[in-house]
């Protein structure tokens, strides 16, 4: 590779990873109710070596009756013991990934470029078009700057994808044996590998083995895929291990009909929910309508994209290179099986993968339109590079400007506010009390203000007799009283009529 | 066998369209109104009040946002759960592959073009004009046009006699009827009923 293409691709990760690290601890506005669940388990681990729930280094932590796999909270705590218990540390790894993503994908692509003479000579540059597109890419963006566990799992899988392709070239075992222990160990980052990473091991063995690389080879990599899965899957038949996909199962949603028996019904509900995946405008225009996981009327892919999509299908089709062909179709048909069996559909968050074979498939497209060596080109080309660079600046303005005013009761800024201000006043008080209407979690307190005793309490309580010689602070949403008796602090949200949050009265 | 087989498609693409005679209008997802551009538009402008207002006017204005706004709503009118409830899951693969075809194949077909050209006008007239043209001839219009697509993708993917496309195919036929079996307020999502 020359000189010049090792700059553009460090610029290329600069760029990636300044995207994804810039005010990452105030945009999103903070922490939503997962990152803080995740945040005071792996400060748990970190100062104890036990869970929120005593148990002594945990394969599954147990969280809002749900069990979350452990590799990003393993993470988190390894980030906490260097940045210390802040919500950079809690963002950390997904950023990290996140920007070790765009590497991924920039060997990825070469590497299979590089597996068939004719598309050998564009290698390098498509593959920094596939690693400069992902930099900029609002969906990858997005799901990089929050303490999403998808951003890391994607990142194992790919490195994985990537290992697996060295060995499907050069033969040699160890890569075969990296590739299955980075598949088996995104599964314990994020419950959606918990389905394609075996899928992918299965498939990958079949065809080597149809293939007739050496059996020898493909027991070892079978051994090793499944040793190192061996305690996720004695997890799995537990019922822990399935609580996951009990509360989340798209199948509760089946319609009853009389015509269609049980099981081809949630049959043909797997079908529609597998082509909704597919729908463009959850690509470019509503997502999945979760605050969390897009900007608003942005999309999640820019809407320039769309010919060269097409134009990357079109590629795949003509090309001689099998593996290029094989690989892109197979992560693009492999991503939605895990969501089609969860509610809701679309969900960018558990579809998260599929950004890998649509910016494959981009990066192809104008490979394609480039290769055509007409004059137009030029002109199409000039066209969409205008529309491109506006959308950029856009969606920046969208994300750094609008985004965080809009969004503020989707992420937790505020209750961290609140948590603040409670720090602040707690040593004057002998009881702080929070209304269960507030939007706030148990989880923010124990993370934000772990030496006060905050006590959550119904909407009806009465402060009890015995507490009548202490003082006592509440902390309530707004009831329609903006001056209550005993007032001492309100925090507004940052919205144009600077609503009412939450009030602190003296009680 | 291809054209009997068109023929079942047609007869699958007409039980999904039959559902929508109950319907009135078009939901707001599928029209781009001034008032919910302006309020949009009103509502950014307050969000980018720090930027200078120069910037702000250049990223937030009304040629951009119709721009936007419309290509973003003209999308709705492809969108694959849109088109599984409007033509089944058979018409919406036959539409893929209806749009694939031309482009990559019939690219120098006027005609063909002149076909995504009025479907794709169709679909303006109903994005901006929305309440003047009774939903029914709207159906009929848009329906045909659809089903015109789809058949001709499917007639190219049949031709050459694969035995295996002609099952795959059969496959389709069955999923679409009994996915409307299985929902049949599919199309309640996108239509407003009398």
């Amino acid at each position: 590779m020359k000189y010049s293409s090792w700059v553009t691709l460090a610029c290329i990760v600069l760029l990636g990873g300044f995207l994804r690290f810039y005010q990452i601890s105030s945009n999103p506005p903070g922490l939503y109710i997962d990152e803080a669940a995740i945040a005071l388990n792996a400060h748990d681990i970190l100062t104890t070596g036990h869970d929120q729930y005593g148990t002594f280094y945990p394969l599954s932590f147990r969280s809002f009756g749900d069990y979350k796999m452990p590799g990003y909270i393993y993470l988190t705590a390894l980030s906490m013991s260097i940045f210390g218990a802040t919500d950079f540390a809690v963002r950390f790894p997904s950023a990290f990934f996140g920007t070790a993503t765009i590497v991924v994908l920039f060997f990825l692509m070469q590497s299979l470029l590089q597996a068939a003479k004719k598309t050998k000579p564009y290698a390098t540059q498509t593959a920094l078009i596939s690693a400069g597109l992902l930099a900029i890419l609002p969906w990858h963006i997005h799901f990089s700057r929050g303490g999403f566990e998808t951003s890391v799992a994607l990142c194992i899988y790919l490195t994985a994808i990537l290992v697996g392709i060295k060995y499907w070239l050069n033969k040699r075992t160890w890569f075969l044996v990296g590739a299955v222990i980075l598949l088996a160990l995104s599964q314990y980052t994020y419950h959606t590998y918990r389905i394609i990473a075996p899928l992918t091991a299965i498939v990958t063995l079949s065809f080597a083995f149809y293939k007739k690389h050496t059996k020898k080879q493909m027991l070892i990599g079978f051994l090793c895929f499944m040793l190192a899965s061996l305690p996720l899957i004695l997890f799995s038949f537990t019922a822990a291990g399935h609580e996951r996909l009990s509360q989340t199962s798209a199948f509760t949603e089946t319609p009853a009909s009389q015509l269609i028996p049980p099981p081809l019904a949630d049959g043909l509900m797997f079908v529609s929910n597998y082509l909704n995946l597919f729908s463009i405008t959850s690509f470019f225009h509503y997502g999945d309508q979760i605050n969390r996981h897009q900007i608003e009327h942005f999309g999640l892919l820019y809407l320039w994209q769309l010919p060269f999509i097409i134009a990357g299908i079109y590629f795949l089709t003509k090309t001689n290179n099998q593996l290029l062909r094989f690989t892109t179709l197979f992560l693009l048909l492999i991503a939605p099986l895990a969501p089609s069996i969860a509610k809701p559909v679309p969900h960018t968050l558990r579809f998260l993968l599929a950004v890998i074979p649509l910016t494959m498939l981009t990066s192809l497209g104008i490979l394609q339109m480039l290769l055509i060596k007409k004059r137009f080109i030029t002109w199409f080309f000039g066209g969409i590079g205008v529309i491109a660079v506006f959308s950029f600046i856009w969606y920046l303005n969208a994300y750094f400007i609008t985004y965080p005013k809009d969004t503020q009761l989707d992420w937790g800024g505020k209750c961290k506010e609140v948590a603040m201000v409670i720090k602040n006043e707690a040593k004057n008080y002998d009881h702080v009390i929070v209304d269960k209407n507030l939007p706030c979690w148990q989880e923010y307190f124990s993370f934000y203000v772990p030496d006060v005793r905050v006590t959550i309490v119904p909407v009806e309580w009465k402060k009890p007799t015995k507490w009548e010689k202490g003082s006592t602070l509440l902390i309530r949403t707004y009831y329609g009283n903006k001056n209550p008796d005993g007032l001492i602090e309100t925090v507004h949200l940052t919205n144009v009529n600077r609503d009412i949050f939450a009030q602190f009265i003296k009680l | 066998m291809r054209i009997v087989l068109l023929i079942s498609i047609a007869f699958v693409e007409l039980f999904a369209l039959s559902k929508w005679l109950s319907c009135r209008l078009f939901t707001d997802l599928f029209y781009f109104t001034p008032q919910m551009m302006t309020a949009r538009l009103i509502h950014d402008l307050n969000a980018n009040q720090e930027l200078p207002l120069t910037l702000n006017r250049l990223l937030h204005n009304k040629v951009i946002y119709f721009l936007w706004g419309s290509a973003q709503t003209y999308l709705q009118y492809w969108d694959i759960r849109f088109l599984k409830a409007f033509v089944g899951i058979v018409g919406a693969i036959g539409i893929i592959l209806g749009i694939w075809y031309i482009v990559t194949k019939f690219y120098r077909r006027l005609l063909l073009w002149i076909l995504i050209g009025l479907v794709s006008i169709f679909c303006f007239i109903e994005l901006f004009l929305q309440p003047i043209y009774p939903f029914i001839m709207k159906l009929i219009v848009l329906g045909v046009f659809f089903q015109g697509i789809s058949l001709f993708g499917y007639w190219h993917f049949l031709a050459g006699s694969k035995k295996l496309r002609y099952g795959f195919i059969i496959v389709l036929m069955l999923l679409s009827i009994l996915t409307l079996l299985l929902f049949p307020q599919g199309y309640s999502l996108y239509c407003i009923s009398s």
